[in-house]
């Protein structure tokens, strides 16, 4: 079966080619102390800074919107809720996804066990959103295919853009690890599209 | 496969992050020197780029969602949910270390040892070393190895974990005890009685008739 993948185009289309531009330290710093103490603002300025971001992570790893905006709130929360034990030797956003990739692979195993399969009730019945719901589906099922390390070093970099550094950062690996990863992980990945489709 | 030379090897290394642009610029004009000379580098990072081509216009144009807009109002009902209950934090991290494959391996082996361990203390009889002077109590005594507990050392039977053991075993002396009369007798006669003649051929041993 031919899989025609093409989705409508919209402004945020290439997303993983716009480079994630970290926030001063300082700044973020003098943030973290606000929010740390307490301050709904600080922690209003940081939900606006990454929750789009966090969100979508969530999104590439769950492939579901509920399930995604869940793991992201509960993201932000434990970070809030941690900020005492967060000592600055990471930037926030680091530890920030770090939190959400570890929630999210919590979540993604359970539902293993569980058997739990795709959000098919998402589908819609007709015309051009149903055939974009099955290419976003088969996507969703040919990177599920990888194993857990090689799918989360190839979410991070084709669909987060984050760069080797960051994603050594993230996943506190060496970056030759991330190369060799990514390397594995594409070759793997073309394959399995290539039967797919 | 193909067996590289130690140059291409050390090339080889650089394939990947030269096709994602990440190489520092004097190594990838290092590399781009060795690919016009070497057929078998510039054939490999052909492949690595159909891979990474692939992988990019797949991935890359994954749709993206935007959060709702209760987003941020849903985050501090949970950090206000945690900090009324510190234990909600605790068990969630207690929840997530052990989802992970190492942890969950060993936490499940050390509950199966002790459950393990428990059965055995529970069902096993006590031995103690035969020279150990161990104080018999009255209530419980100890089983010695090498040595069976007698019907007479009635505290051993007490020991005994099947409910009304002492009756049941009262009620199957009582029904063997039955079984026993009911059989008929047969009276035995003692090898000695038999009839023991002496022929004058044989010798001097006798024979049975």
């Amino acid at each position: 079966m031919a899989i025609s993948f093409s989705f409508t185009p919209d402004a945020t289309r290439n997303f993983a080619t716009r480079a994630f531009a970290a926030p001063p330290r300082d700044a973020e710093t003098q943030l973290l102390q606000e929010a740390r103490a307490g301050s709904r603002v600080a922690q209003g300025v940081l939900l606006e800074r990454y929750r789009e971001r966090v969100t979508n992570l969530a999104y590439s790893l769950l492939h579901s919107r509920d399930d995604a905006e869940d793991a992201a709130q509960e993201a932000f929360a434990q970070a809030f809720s941690s900020l005492q034990s967060f000592r600055g030797e990471a930037s926030f956003w680091t530890w920030l996804y770090r939190i959400t990739l570890n929630l999210c692979l919590h979540r993604k195993r359970r539902s293993k066990e569980n058997c739990e399969s795709f959000d098919d009730h998402e589908l819609p019945a007709h015309g051009d959103a149903e055939a974009e719901a099955i290419a976003r589906l088969t996507v969703s099922r040919t990177l599920d295919a990888l194993p857990e390390t090689l799918r989360v070093a190839l979410i991070l970099r084709e669909m987060q853009g984050l760069s080797y550094e960051e994603i050594a950062r993230v996943l506190a690996i060496p970056e030759g690890t991330v190369r060799s990863r990514l390397h594995e992980a594409r070759r793997r990945f073309r394959e399995l599209w290539e039967d797919e489709s | 496969m193909q067996k590289l030379s130690p140059t291409c090897r050390e090339y080889s290394r650089d394939l990947e992050s030269y096709a994602d642009g990440e190489l520092s610029q004097a190594r990838r004009r290092d590399l781009e020197n060795h690919l016009a000379l070497c057929k078998s580098c510039d054939a490999r990072l052909r492949k690595i780029e159909k891979n990474c081509a692939i992988a990019k216009s797949v991935l890359g144009s994954f749709p993206r969602i935007a959060p709702r807009p209760d987003f941020d109002l849903r985050v501090l009902a949970k950090v206000a949910a945690r900090q009324q209950s510190p234990l909600l934090n605790f068990c969630d991290r207690l929840d997530a270390v052990f989802s992970r494959p190492l942890p969950k391996l060993l936490g499940s082996s050390f509950s199966g040892i002790l459950f393990g361990l428990v059965l055995v203390a529970a069902f096993l009889p006590r031995v103690a070393a035969p020279n150990e002077a161990t104080p018999k109590s009255a209530a419980t005594p100890d089983f010695v190895a090498g040595t069976i507990p007698t019907r007479a050392d009635s505290s051993f039977y007490a020991f005994g974990r099947i409910p009304n053991e002492a009756a049941l075993l009262r009620q199957f002396a009582g029904e063997e005890k039955k079984r026993r009369s009911r059989r008929p007798s047969v009276k035995k006669e003692p090898l000695w009685n038999a009839d023991i003649s002496v022929s004058p051929h044989s010798s001097s041993r006798g024979s049975l008739c």
